[in-house]
């Protein structure tokens, strides 16, 4: 052992200086964490009201049939226009859920859309038997909302070389069924972007979440209902 | 059959229109969603939530708005976890030093919009060349495995990747001018076209210029730099984009020193002020000049200039396959070190190209004349990367080929250094300045040209299995590097005579990345990957030994091999992340193989000390960072590191004495490090605070000597004005780099793993330091118009 090795050795001492400074720095930040202010935003932000998901309209089936798996060749059409008062029901949010509002205003959440302006009247029709009640109607809207807000939870932008190189911006269109249970069935693109990478993303988004069960008012009937989402992706700002 | 119009409302609500409710009858629209702004506690900009099978960080815009505009992409990464990085001074424009996991900037690779930008001969990183903090859209850092699809072959440690912003959709004038400390002067302007050609392309062009003056001693830095893009997508199938960047550099340097220097004269001390002098020219004596200790600051300079064009043409075949050509061109010329050397005019038969002539023009060539001179770089480097992606079923493969061929032309002339001190063409571009032997040639220190052809091939399969719940991600590539060197008859030690060197490195490098995820919120990830690193170009210098010298040429002599091969490294991360709507974490283990590490080392068979593959380094160590939200105002992000980076072996220094590294920790490798930002911002105002902490380390190979560790402290403060006239979105900035003056030494960057063996003893030599930049502080106003 040469007698040189040992000279000016890092003393133990400004070793663990070193060592208490990021453990005390991480303490904190774990502090802040736990603490109130941090389990107060989590709360509202777990809480948060389902989204302004409040419009229930029924709508005419386009006459291009979208590229979808199994179309049905003999669905019978609806036929009676619906009155505007039924279908331009709002369903109003709890109050509790109102109050709780100012953080869903948080920037993670969308914008709501101009959804208070609907497509083309002509195309808006009553639902026919069973007519859903109000009530039906906005449970509907309100599981819808819960979807709306897990998606949320749930989105990611693409990651790695390619992502990071190519920072790619568009929105997909995609379907998704559910069965009464809240198990994901299938999931496929209605419209895809034009990079894989986020139609990859927005897939990977409804195949992670998890979906609470169908409420027995939901879709009476159905064994499974599909969805349908839109998301817009931006790269990271 | 229903279908749902783009524009319909959100909770669309059919019920009963089927008679067989088990069929597609009920379609419900959720509505849109936004996947923008920074999600989950990311508000600092200085994580994402991340979803790649390997350890990965990177830094946003966000972040990069609230950096002192001068700032380097070092200066941007700095709070990310395993990088251990600093920069010579607080503006940026100097450069720094980088080191990831223990590995030094020049065994990663670096690229900037997918070329890469690392010297192609000696794989040396200049951060301060490659951008203006405002087109730089996202810095990644790939810690410990360099990507399958990385142009690489110098790669040992990882990759870095920047990329520039798109242009803008809307034509738009931006301009920022910041004032600061050390006269710190920087304008800039951006031209964004907006989208033209029926919204099918946008452009932009930028310009700035950047003065600033060195915290101590004389001199400063002058950068220039151009960056222009433009993007074209006629169509759904072809995209097209290039850009192109401009970079022009006069650096003074900062000096160095070592801890007796500090001891003696203190911190400040720098180059000297006043030039050296010619000694008085007697014709029949010998004036023998020679270069002062301490130099003369206008002979240490630093100036380059670089120009890369990057392309990208893109097709999409079809919905699952596109394929991609994105050629290259980088050019660069310049020098660097210290430009203040001694020439002898000895003239004779018996010197390489017969000698130089009478310097000094006192008509005897007996006399030593101080001359300017250093290492002079010329690269031209073309190069093309073609790709192409296909979906398969749960398959995603990309497959493809990267080639380049560098043109390396490095030389050491003289000029004459006039009276002032200074040589008229410091640049050395033009040859007609240089000073000739007898043999019409000029003087040089060295002469050589490398072509360096490298070239990968590359194929990488991203699986997705258990609905998307694993990712198998399998890459394979076939680097490889093939140096073509001539060296020139000169008269730098061992290179007196012509000779060659060609050389061939290639390794398989495959690389297994899976992640995992528990629930929506938590993965698992590992990934083990090899990485190589060849040679650079600089072991084939002064390989000639003995012989003599008649009539001007060298022979009889012999020509050693090369005693370096390339090194090579085996990364593993284990690693788990967690991405909820107020936190990310991410954190992970690693453990580093590196074997036959390159460094300077005593090779008995040539008698000398050469760079050398002296052994294996095994690394371990833990990385985590954390992103918080504490408020709609409130951000945080915490980054830890910890780095155990132990030698294997002992080393070799002399015929007889081997140095006792094994079990040594790699100097410049500190075993902890953190990293902390608090960031607020509401409608105008905005800033944050971040410190960096970066633990002791070593400085020699022996560890008798340590760095102190230290924090400094950054704080950015920010107010958006409302628009006003013609102003749009002004704003005002301040920045402070290092708030509390923290007081602390920084090793001189090395290369690689090279590293002084010991400070103390026999055979011992100082390392040397480069000392903390003060408290500085700037002011920065924008507005786009």
């Amino acid at each position: 052992m040469n007698a040189y090795a040992s000279y000016d050795r890092i003393p133990a001492s400004r070793r663990y200086v070193g060592l208490c400074w990021v453990i005390g720095l991480h303490a904190l930040l774990l502090f802040l964490m736990v603490s109130g202010i941090f389990q107060t935003t989590v709360k509202l932000i777990l809480k948060k009201p389902l989204e302004a998901v409040v419009l229930q309209e029924v709508t005419l089936p386009p006459l291009t049939p979208p590229p979808q798996p199994k179309p049905l060749p003999n669905e019978p059409r609806p036929a009676a226009p619906a009155t505007p008062q039924t279908a331009r029901s709002e369903a109003a949010p709890a109050p509790a859920q109102a109050e709780r509002a100012p953080e869903v205003a948080a920037p993670a959440a969308p914008t709501p859309v101009a959804h208070a302006a609907p497509a083309e009247p002509v195309h808006r029709v009553a639902a026919p038997a069973p007519a859903p009640t109000i009530s039906t109607a906005s449970a509907e809207a309100e599981y819808a909302g819960r979807l709306k807000a897990l998606l949320n939870a749930n989105k990611r932008y693409p990651t790695g070389r390619q992502a990071s190189q190519q920072r790619p911006q568009g929105t997909v269109k995609l379907w998704f069924s559910l069965n009464r249970a809240g198990s994901l069935l299938e999931a496929g693109l209605l419209e895809g972007s034009d990079s894989n990478l986020l139609n990859d993303a927005a897939l990977s988004t409804v195949r992670r979440s998890s979906y609470p069960p169908f409420a027995a008012e939901l879709w009476p009937g159905q064994e499974q209902h599909r969805f349908t989402v839109d998301i817009d992706f931006l790269p990271p700002a | 059959m229903l279908h749902l119009s783009k524009r319909a409302p959100l909770a669309l609500l059919i019920a009963g229109i089927c008679a067989s409710p088990a069929l597609w009858a009920q379609t419900t629209d959720v509505g849109r969603i936004a996947v923008d702004n920074l999600p989950g506690g990311t508000g600092t900009g200085l994580l994402v939530q991340e979803d790649t099978p390997k350890a990965r960080s990177s830094v946003s815009r966000a972040h990069m708005d609230t950096l002192n505009p001068t700032a380097n992409p070092y200066q941007a990464i700095e709070l990310l976890p395993g990088v251990n990085t600093f920069s010579q001074d607080a503006t940026g424009l100097f450069g720094g030093g980088l080191r990831v996991r223990g590995a030094n900037s020049d065994q990663m690779g670096f690229t900037i919009n997918g070329a890469p930008v690392n010297d192609s001969g000696n794989f040396a990183v200049y951060p301060m060349e490659y951008s203006d903090t405002e087109n730089m859209c996202e810095i990644f850092v790939t810690q410990g495995s360099t990507d399958t699809e990385a142009p690489h072959v110098g790669a040992s440690g990882g990759n870095v990747g920047m990329t520039t912003c798109s242009p803008k959709d809307k034509a738009t004038v931006a301009l920022t001018q910041t004032l600061g400390d050390l006269r710190t002067n920087r304008s800039f302007i951006r031209l964004d076209t907006g989208k033209f050609a029926g919204d099918s392309a946008k452009a932009f062009i930028s310009y700035s210029r950047a003065t600033a003056d060195k915290f101590k001693g004389q001199g400063g830095a002058l950068k220039e730099h151009v960056d222009m893009g433009l993007e074209f997508k006629p169509n759904d199938t072809w995209f097209a984009s290039t850009s192109l960047l401009w970079n022009k550099m006069y650096n003074n340097n900062i000096r160095t020193l070592n801890k007796a220097d500090i001891a003696a004269s203190g911190r400040s001390l720098d180059f000297a002020a006043t030039p050296p002098k010619h000694l008085t020219a007697v014709n029949g004596t010998a004036q023998v000049e020679s270069a002062p200790a301490a130099g003369y600051y206008a002979d240490n300079i630093n100036p380059f200039l670089n120009l890369l064009w990057t392309g990208k043409v893109e097709y999409k075949a079809s919905k699952d396959t596109s394929c991609s050509v994105e050629p290259y061109y980088w050019y660069g010329h310049g020098t660097g070190g210290s430009q203040l050397q001694a020439l002898p005019e000895a003239v004779g038969g018996n010197k390489i190209g017969g000698g130089v002539r009478d310097l000094n023009g006192d008509g005897d060539t007996l006399d030593t004349v101080l001359a300017y001179g250093s290492s002079v770089t010329e690269t031209n480097r073309p190069g093309v990367t073609l790709k192409a992606n296909t979906r398969w079923g749960k398959h995603d493969i990309l497959a493809g080929y990267w080639y380049e061929q560098a043109r390396h032309v490095q030389t050491g002339p003289r000029e004459l250094l006039r009276n002032d001190g200074t040589a008229a063409d410091p640049w050395q571009f033009n040859s007609d300045s240089y000073i000739l032997q007898q043999n019409g040639q000029p003087v040089m220190a060295r002469n050589e040209i490398t072509i360096s052809t490298a070239s990968s091939l590359f194929v990488q399969d991203s699986i997705n299995l258990m609905d998307d719940k694993l990712t198998v991600q399998a890459g394979l590539r076939n680097a490889e590097i093939k140096r073509d060197f001539k060296s020139f008859a000169n008269i730098g030690t061992g290179m007196g005579a012509d000779y060659a060197v060609n050389k061939t490195y290639s390794k398989l490098l495959p690389s297994l990345g899976l992640r995992y995820r528990l629930d929506n919120e938590q993965q698992v990830f590992a990934n083990l990957a090899q990485n190589m690193k060849a040679p650079g170009n600089f072991s084939y210098e002064g390989l000639l030994a003995g012989g003599t010298v008649v009539n001007g040429v060298l022979t009889g002599f012999t020509q050693r091999n090369p005693a370096m091969d390339m090194e090579t490294s085996t990364n593993l991360d284990v690693g788990y992340r967690i991405a909820r709507d107020n936190w990310t974490f991410s954190g992970s283990v690693y453990l580093i193989d590196f074997n036959n590490r390159i460094a300077r080392a005593y090779v008995p068979e040539a008698a000398a000390y050469i760079d050398y593959n002296v052994g294996n380094v095994s690394t371990q160590g833990i990385e985590m960072e954390s992103g918080y939200k504490l408020s709609n105002n409130w951000s945080v992000y915490g980054s830890l590191s910890y780095t155990s980076s132990k030698m294997q072996s002992n080393l070799r220094t002399t015929a007889t004495n081997t140095e006792p590294t094994s079990g040594k920790q790699m100097p410049d490798t500190p075993e902890w490090m953190s990293g902390l930002s608090v960031a607020y911002k509401d409608a105008n105002w905005y800033g944050n605070v971040d410190l960096k902490y970066t633990g002791a380390a070593y400085s020699t190979l022996v560890n008798d000597e340590t760095i102190g560790d230290y924090a400094v402290v950054n704080v950015t403060a920010g107010y958006r004005f409302a628009d006003s006239g013609f102003f749009k979105k002004p704003s005002i900035q301040m920045n402070v780099m290092n708030l509390f003056d923290a007081n602390y030494l920084r090793i001189n960057s090395p290369s690689g793993s090279n590293f002084t063996t010991r400070a103390q003893g026999p055979g011992g030599s100082a390392p040397s330091y480069y000392v903390s930049a003060p408290l500085y502080l700037s002011v920065t106003l924008r507005s786009e118009f």
